[in-house]
Order: C-alpha cells, then sequence, then structure tokens
C-alpha cells in the first residue's frame, strides 16, 4: 500500500510539473505569436483552458494528500492534541464523502459527454479532458480515508 | 432533510473540514433539495474552463513562488534603500514599499513575513527604530500590496464579481486601477505614522550616493523591466491580464534559473508542486463557490437579504459602516479567499442595491482582509509572525495595534470617498 501510494504521489508531482511547464509553454507562445506575427496556434487558447483545469484537479490531490487544503480551523486552535486528533478524524471523513460523491455523479457527466462526442478543441473529444475530474475526486476520496485511519499529527509544510 | 443537512455541514464546518468540500456539500444539498440532477456539479466544476481569466492565477502565483525563492527580495531593499534612504525614516518608508510590491507579486499567504521580515527586522531595528515598532510595522505589512495589480484576491473578487453580473459591469484591469490610489492613501498614513513616532529620535540617514544605487540598479538590472512589462503592459492595454501572466512566468522562470541562476533547475519541481497545490486548493473552492452561488442566485437569497437589510438599515453610509465591522471580523477568522467566494455572492448584490459601485465594493472588501489579517486575537499575520521571529502573540498584539489604527484611518478614507476608488475607472 505505501509502494503504491509514494508510486502515485510521484506521479501526482511529474504530472503537475508537466502541466505547469505545458501551460507557461503554450500561454506565451499565444502572447507572442498574436504581438509579433498576428498568428498563433488555432486551438492554444482551448488548451490553456484545459491545461488550468487539470492543474487544478492534480494540484487539489496533491493538497489532499498532506491534509492541505484551506480550512477554517476556529476551533482547532483551542482543542488540545488528543480532541484535535478526533475531530481531524471525523473532518476526513466529511471530506471523503464529498469527494466521493463529486467521483460518482462527475462519472455520469463524462459520459453524457461521451455519449454526445462533443470536441473539446481540434480532434480531442471534451470527455478526455474532463476524466481528471472522477479520478481526482476519487483519488482524493482515498486520501482522505486514509487519514480516517491515520491522521497526519503535523502537516508537512513546505513553505 | 434541509436542516439535517445544513446541521451535517455547520458541525463539519466546525470540526475543521476543507473548505472546498463545505461548499460543495452546500451545492450538492441545494440541487438534491431542488431535484436538480447532482451530475450538475461536474458540469459546474469544468466551468474552470470557461474563464480564461483564471489562467493568470498558476502563472502568476509560480512566477511569485520562484521570485521568493531567489534573491529578489535582498535586491529590492537594496534598491528602494538607495533610492529613499537619505531621509530621516527612509528605512521605514523602504520597509513599506517593498513588503506592498512584495505581497502583490507573491499574494498574502504570509511569504511577504517569512522572506521579508527575516531581511528587514535586524536592518530596521539596527538602524534605531525600536523592536516594537519594527515588529509591528513587518507583522502589519505582511497583507499591505493586495490592492496592487497583480494580486490574486483582487483578481478572484472580479472573477466572482462578474459571475453574479450585478451593479455596473467591470473589467478586471479596473479593479487594479482603482486600488492605486487607496493603497496610496494607506503607504501615505503609515509613514506619516512613522514620521510622527520617530519625530525626535536620532535615526541615521544614510547620504544619497550615485554609486550606491548604480549598484543597486545593476544588481537587478534583470528583475528591472519585471514591474514595467506586468504594469505597463497591463495598464496600457498592450497584454490583458491573462497575457501578462504568461510573459511574467515565462521571464521569472529565464532571469531566475537562467540569468541569474539563484533557483537550480532540480529545485524547480519542488517550487512547482509547492505553488500548483496552492493553485489547485484556490481553485477548487471557487468552482464549488461558483456552482453555490448559482444556486444562491437561483434560490434568490441575495435579494431576500437585501430586504432584510434593509427594514434595518436605510442609508447607503450607515451599511458601509456595518459592512466594514462584519468584514474586519471575517478578515480576521476566516483566510481571504474563503471570505471572497463565502461574502461576496451574498453581499454584492445587497450593496449594489445601496447603490454601492461593485469596484468600490472590491476595494473596500481587500483593504478589510488586509487589516483583519493583523487583527488579534487570531489574524493569522500575528501566528506567522510569532512563530517566524519567536515571539510570543501578546508581545505581537502589542505592537501590531497602532498600525492597526492608522489603517483603520486609511479604511474608513477608502469606504467614504468612493472617488478614490473610481476615478480612474468610470
Amino acid at each position: 500500500m505505501t509502494a503504491i501510494g509514494r508510486w502515485l504521489a510521484r506521479a501526482e508531482d511529474a504530472l503537475l510539473v508537466l502541466l505547469l511547464l505545458a501551460l507557461i509553454g503554450v500561454a506565451a507562445w499565444q502572447v507572442l505569436a498574436r504581438n509579433l506575427f498576428d498568428g498563433g496556434l488555432l486551438w492554444g487558447d482551448a488548451l490553456v483552458r484545459v491545461l488550468v483545469f487539470w492543474i487544478t484537479m492534480v494540484g487539489a490531490m496533491v493538497a489532499a494528500r498532506s491534509d492541505e487544503h484551506i480550512r477554517i480551523d476556529l476551533l482547532a486552535r483551542f482543542l488540545g492534541p488528543r480532541s484535535r486528533a478526533v475531530t481531524q478524524r471525523l473532518a476526513a471523513a466529511f471530506a471523503a464523502t464529498i469527494c466521493a460523491l463529486l467521483a460518482w455523479y462527475s462519472i455520469e457527466f463524462v459520459r453524457y459527454e461521451y455519449e454526445d462526442g462533443t470536441l473539446a478543441f481540434g480532434q480531442v473529444p471534451a470527455w478526455l479532458c474532463q476524466l481528471v475530474l472522477p479520478v481526482g475526486a476519487g483519488i482524493m476520496a482515498l486520501r482522505y480515508l486514509l487519514q480516517v485511519r491515520r491522521p497526519i499529527a503535523s502537516p508537512e509544510r513546505s513553505d | 432533510m434541509g436542516y439535517l443537512g445544513v446541521a451535517a455541514l455547520v458541525l463539519a464546518a466546525l470540526l475543521g473540514a476543507p473548505l472546498f468540500s463545505l461548499i460543495l456539500g452546500a451545492a450538492l444539498l441545494g440541487f438534491l433539495l431542488a431535484d436538480i440532477e447532482l451530475a450538475v456539479v461536474g458540469i459546474e466544476l469544468y466551468r474552470i474552463v470557461d474563464t480564461p481569466m483564471l489562467v493568470a492565477l498558476p502563472l502568476f502565483t509560480f512566477a511569485g513562488y520562484l521570485l521568493a525563492e531567489a534573491r529578489t527580495s535582498e535586491r529590492l531593499v537594496a534598491l528602494v534603500r538607495a533610492l529613499v534612504g537619505r531621509f530621516r525614516i527612509g528605512l521605514a518608508v523602504v520597509a513599506f514599499i517593498v513588503c506592498a510590491v512584495f505581497t502583490a507579486l507573491t499574494g498574502a499567504s504570509g511569504v511577504t513575513i517569512v522572506a521579508l521580515g527575516a531581511l528587514l527586522l535586524p536592518a530596521l531595528t539596527s538602524a534605531g527604530y525600536d523592536r516594537s515598532f519594527s515588529l509591528g510595522l513587518v507583522t502589519s505589512s505582511g497583507s499591505l500590496g493586495l490592492l496592487l495589480v497583480p494580486s490574486i484576491p483582487l483578481i478572484l473578487y472580479g472573477i466572482v464579481a462578474q459571475q453574479l453580473d450585478v451593479g455596473e459591469p467591470f473589467a478586471i484591469v479596473d479593479l487594479f486601477l482603482a486600488g492605486l490610489l487607496p493603497l496610496l492613501i494607506m503607504l501615505l498614513a503609515l509613514i506619516v505614522y512613522a514620521a510622527w513616532r520617530f519625530r525626535d529620535a536620532p535615526l541615521p540617514t544614510q547620504p544619497f550616493s550615485a554609486r550606491a544605487l548604480g549598484a543597486a540598479l545593476y544588481a537587478a538590472r534583470y528583475e528591472l523591466p519585471l514591474p514595467f512589462l506586468v504594469l505597463g503592459g497591463i495598464y496600457s492595454g498592450v497584454f490583458a491580464v491573462s497575457e501578462a501572466a504568461a510573459v511574467t512566468a515565462l521571464y521569472v522562470l529565464v532571469a531566475e534559473v537562467l540569468l541569474y541562476r539563484e533557483v537550480p533547475l532540480q529545485a524547480l519541481p519542488r517550487i512547482i508542486v509547492a505553488s500548483m497545490k496552492m493553485v489547485g486548493g484556490i481553485l477548487l473552492i471557487l468552482g464549488a463557490a461558483l456552482a453555490f452561488t448559482n444556486y444562491l442566485v437561483d434560490a434568490e437569497v441575495p435579494q431576500r437579504l437585501f430586504e432584510l437589510s434593509a427594514t434595518y438599515i436605510e442609508s447607503r453610509w450607515a451599511f458601509l459602516l456595518l459592512l466594514n465591522v462584519l468584514l474586519l471580523l471575517l478578515g480576521a477568522i476566516l483566510d481571504v479567499f474563503a471570505a471572497l467566494v463565502i461574502m461576496v455572492p451574498l453581499l454584492l448584490p445587497v450593496a449594489v442595491e445601496y447603490g454601492i459601485d461593485p469596484v468600490h465594493l472590491g476595494i473596500v472588501f481587500l483593504a478589510n482582509m488586509q487589516i483583519g489579517y493583523f487583527t488579534p486575537p487570531i489574524g493569522m499575520n500575528l501566528f506567522i509572525a510569532s512563530y517566524r521571529f519567536k515571539e510570543s502573540l501578546l508581545t505581537l498584539y502589542a505592537a501590531s495595534w497602532p498600525f492597526m489604527l492608522v489603517l483603520l484611518i486609511a479604511l474608513a478614507i477608502i469606504t467614504y470617498v468612493p472617488w478614490l476608488s473610481l476615478v480612474f475607472v468610470r
């Protein structure tokens, strides 16, 4: 399990790096091309916006991994470490439930789009761009489920 | 069923569930009660793709993280110091300006206190400013600059407000124009306060030296074009905000990694993951909030809120006063992004009914949030500064309340003189 978790974490990180570099590359190219020779990629702007959506979902997956999503922890500041461990588990259970619901209902959304055969840009079908929503939400649900079992005492802070 | 759901949401909020899950939960509950197919949350979240302005978020955030990683803050301090160091309270002025610029670039996530505090605090105390003043300055200035381009909270306010489509329409650039004079008022108020507090103190000044200025300019040679590129590009209309963000990200990447070589290539993945983790969190909340906002509008909640408030509050000025009190409290409790996505959909339609311009409301909103960041007892900057400078919270309360008072006066001016926010816009 831990091996799978570590592999998944590395894949998420690598994907996030690739997505951002692609975003910078395409977005900057569009600006330069538009201003220098009034050109640019036909599907460039659409691709850029899909990349932002993917960054949102993969970034959110990484944040869920280390339990770093923004929260309003009014109560937690006044609790001792033991009661805090309990509230953390309950909060994680709630988040896991919502993520699971999101994953379940967005599968339906993606299926509708698949049946409609909508194109996002170029020859790329829309459902492929949207796939990250149910997959990401599903993995986030699993991450929070793991935290119900073993809450992280002090979340890793990278800054 | 409805009450049970609301109770569960409130309980989850108290327990400290992630904000995105709370808002998504609220949206799901709303759709469920209104007999709308729940697959609609997927559609609503995917609308992130229909908002071109959002492209600016990851790009500006990444650029900010890169700048924080490099020695940009040192160069910025040296440069501003060479420019205004000869004035009596020059160093305090340096600190205010540098904090504002740095916060605008990096977002008010505490990076300013962490990155600049270590630099400014010893510089201030060794130049003869007392420790309490210096601590107060660094703590309270960690959110200064929320109104300056390319502040991400300001962009987010614009996106949420445009989504609501009430009042006079405006562009995101209008918000950046609107923030200029109010920020200047805040800076002026702070500088006057510093000058008054040290009116008799023997503060050493640094004589102006063309050589020092030249050296500072040379050191900052690769970063100097950046403000002109961003500010000039956006204000002149050459770039859209999202285009400026793309150019900024690429430019900063080249400057810090290839030209200055202060950020090694191997460090990039770590910086990208750290910054995009934050962006993912914010955008997910925003996406969920947009879905929830649609539900609120369908249920005519803002309309009912206005009718309720109209029975108690008649004048626009009384409304603005209450708004300030409410926002200051919220600013102390909530993260600025949370406050934006929760409160703007509720407050903006009501404010518009009172005849308040959406652009003015945005400036007032963020000015409040900025002060809320270091409002005792639980403003976030106080905790960050306490942790960073190893000082007790009580020391920081004592150090920052004069700054709070000064900024509250500035806030009152900004609130009651809408002209300051609107002169360049309307």
